[in-house]
């Protein structure tokens, strides 16, 4: 099978992989979406998805033109791709259809993720793509875990994080995601 | 909205992205590469059309496969 793409996201967040018209679910993978053309993205996470909690990812082709009502739910600069991308993750997430998810908050905001979420942005993934990746790790009651302590996937303990990787770090299409936030 | 405005309409935005708009009721979404970015802009497109939000139950979305299952989902949901 053909890969376009086998890469490794900063570190903790594990690798992608992105092929064309693949069909089975691959081994491995936490999580995987289709693009418009065909093309699968897997998360192949470092750790058990599974174990650590729940995760999501997305891939957007943003040679597709979106229509006038699509951008207006965006908010202003804010990229549509990149909001489209965490709304999609948003949703998975909560486990809700992307109709559901708009309905209840088209309201021009940034997506917002379920509590103890985070999320990787790749915005220009080879110039074609926006990737995006997400999960939300398995709290520890209290106690268990002390502020700054790493979580099962290697984060601090905090609230939301929206890492993105810099625009020549995914125009390259190769190399290790950067932390930029 | 009528089931052959919602064709219509679902025709259009399937053209604009260069595909074969003219799919059978029983393709399923995935192989006409129909997504959920598709499905949200036909339902925004069909809203501008009537004036209303849709009016729809979310366990109902989830068992959208195919093209005919869009078409009776927007019939109903833009009634």
């Amino acid at each position: 099978m053909r890969h376009l793409a086998v890469v490794d996201l900063a570190p903790g967040w594990g690798r992608f992989a992105l092929r064309p018209d693949a069909r089975t679910p691959p081994r491995g993978a936490v999580a995987w979406s289709y693009d418009s053309q065909g093309n699968r993205l897997c998360w192949l996470a470092d750790r058990d998805g599974g174990a650590a909690g729940r995760a999501a990812c997305d891939l957007e082709w943003r040679e597709r033109v979106p229509g006038p009502a699509l951008l207006r739910l965006a908010p202003a600069g804010l990229d549509f791709w990149r909001f489209w991308v965490l709304a999609e993750l948003a949703a998975k997430l909560a486990a809700m259809p992307i109709l559901e998810w708009l309905r209840r908050y088209r309201c021009g905001q940034v997506p917002p993720l379920p509590v103890g979420a985070r999320a990787l942005v790749v915005p220009r993934w080879d110039g074609r793509w926006t990737l995006g990746f997400a999960h939300v790790v398995a709290r520890p009651s209290a106690g268990e875990r002390k502020p700054r302590q790493r979580s099962p996937w290697g984060f601090a303990a905090g609230r939301i994080t929206v890492w993105d990787t810099t625009d020549a770090a995914g125009a390259s299409g190769r190399g290790v995601a950067q932390e930029v936030i | 909205m009528e089931r052959g405005q919602v064709a219509a309409l679902m025709q259009q935005i399937l053209k604009k992205q260069g595909r074969d708009a003219t799919v059978a009721e029983d393709t399923v979404l995935r192989d006409v590469g129909f997504r959920s970015l598709d499905f949200s802009e036909l339902a925004l497109r069909i809203e501008q059309e009537t004036g209303r939000e849709l009016n729809f139950d979310a366990g109902r979305l989830r068992q959208i496969r195919t093209v005919g299952d869009v078409l009776d989902f927007f019939q109903e949901a833009s009634g």
